[in-house]
């Protein structure tokens, strides 16, 4: 615990960060325990906060993932209505964010796995996901240019929505060895490509 | 480039995409749907998914020793005087007179036995996997 101490007094901005982080967790607890009561409406109240509050994260990773807006809004609904049935089934209301992310990536997943069934939708939303990317195209797609569906996807969990390896690992179903050397043969593409473009 | 000076640039860049919002609001169509069509699904009693699986097994297998022990009593059959020995006769025959034998020693009690399994294994464990 001193040790724990000493190192945030040290660094007063991971300090502050740590602490909001702590605020903001506990307020989750406290909407997931109101979301988990019988009492209809108050329950509904809360879960709408919990919506509120993880919508646009939901949304942004989705869209990383599938760079399609329509898409992710679409995935990120059926998480929360998820999220909801199986809300009794969390075991430690603080870790709400972890356990909805992990949610929003399984369905992910399952979409994904959907897709490969029907061929023509996959097209389809290929097509539709080229065509947002040319018309608006920020800093990270162009990084991950060079990078294969899979690198882009272990990119965009790792860096931008803190995934560990071992979370990848398990969620994904591939060994933690795996993740490792395709996000490492990942960065390499990244790397060459910034220095032909230097 | 770096591998850490690489992993933080990863890191700003994602940023923008980590933060961003969203003008429309999903809230109104998400709370519609769980008003319309959705039940809570409740922890299986209370039980979180590894003691679950645990105890499916246990059930599972508890329930399907009776028909393992009735199961055995068709063993005899195939050995000789020398005690167990695989059988000289060809294979199809073996099959079929394997099946026979299981048909007529495993007991009433037996079959239920395996059919409770069958079931507890079912209720217990596929809810439990399918989280």
């Amino acid at each position: 615990m001193k040790a724990i101490a000493s190192k945030v007094s040290h660094n007063p901005i991971q300090a502050l960060s740590d602490q909001a982080d702590a605020v903001r967790w506990a307020q989750d607890a406290q909407c997931v325990e109101k979301a988990r009561s019988e009492a209809s409406a108050e329950s509904h109240l809360a879960f709408a906060q919990l919506v509120e509050r993880y919508q646009d994260y939901l949304r942004n990773m989705l869209f990383g993932l599938c760079r399609n807006q329509d898409l992710a809004d679409e995935l990120a609904q059926e998480t929360f209505v998820t999220a909801w049935q199986k809300l009794d089934t969390l075991q430690e209301a603080v870790k709400f964010q972890g356990w909805i992310k992990q949610l929003a990536y399984r369905q992910f997943l399952h979409h994904q796995r959907h897709q490969k069934v029907v061929s023509a939708h996959l097209q389809h939303t290929r097509e539709t996901a080229n065509a947002e990317l040319e018309i608006q195209e920020p800093d990270w797609q162009r990084l991950l240019k060079p990078c294969n569906e899979l690198e882009r996807e272990l990119l965009v969990l790792l860096f931008g929505f803190e995934f560990t390896y071992a979370e990848i690992s398990s969620l994904r179903g591939i060994p933690l060895g795996t993740v490792k050397s395709h996000v490492r043969r990942a960065k390499s593409k990244i790397a060459k490509m910034l220095e032909e473009s230097s | 480039m770096k591998n850490n000076e690489l992993d933080d640039l990863l890191h700003e860049k994602f940023k923008t995409l980590s933060t961003s919002t969203h003008e429309h609001s999903i809230v109104a169509s998400v709370m519609q749907r769980l008003d319309t069509s959705t039940q809570r699904k409740a922890a299986v009693g209370g039980i979180n998914r590894e003691w679950t699986l645990v105890l499916g097994l246990l059930f599972g297998l508890g329930a399907g020793m009776p028909a393992f022990i009735d199961l055995t009593q068709w063993l005899p059959s195939l050995s000789g005087p020398g005690g167990v020995e695989l059988p000289q006769f060809a294979v199809r025959e073996w099959i079929g007179s394997t099946i026979n034998s299981i048909k007529t020693s495993l007991s009433v009690h037996g079959w239920a036995a395996v059919l409770a399994s069958l079931v507890t294994i079912t209720l217990l464990l596929v809810p439990a996997l399918e989280d």
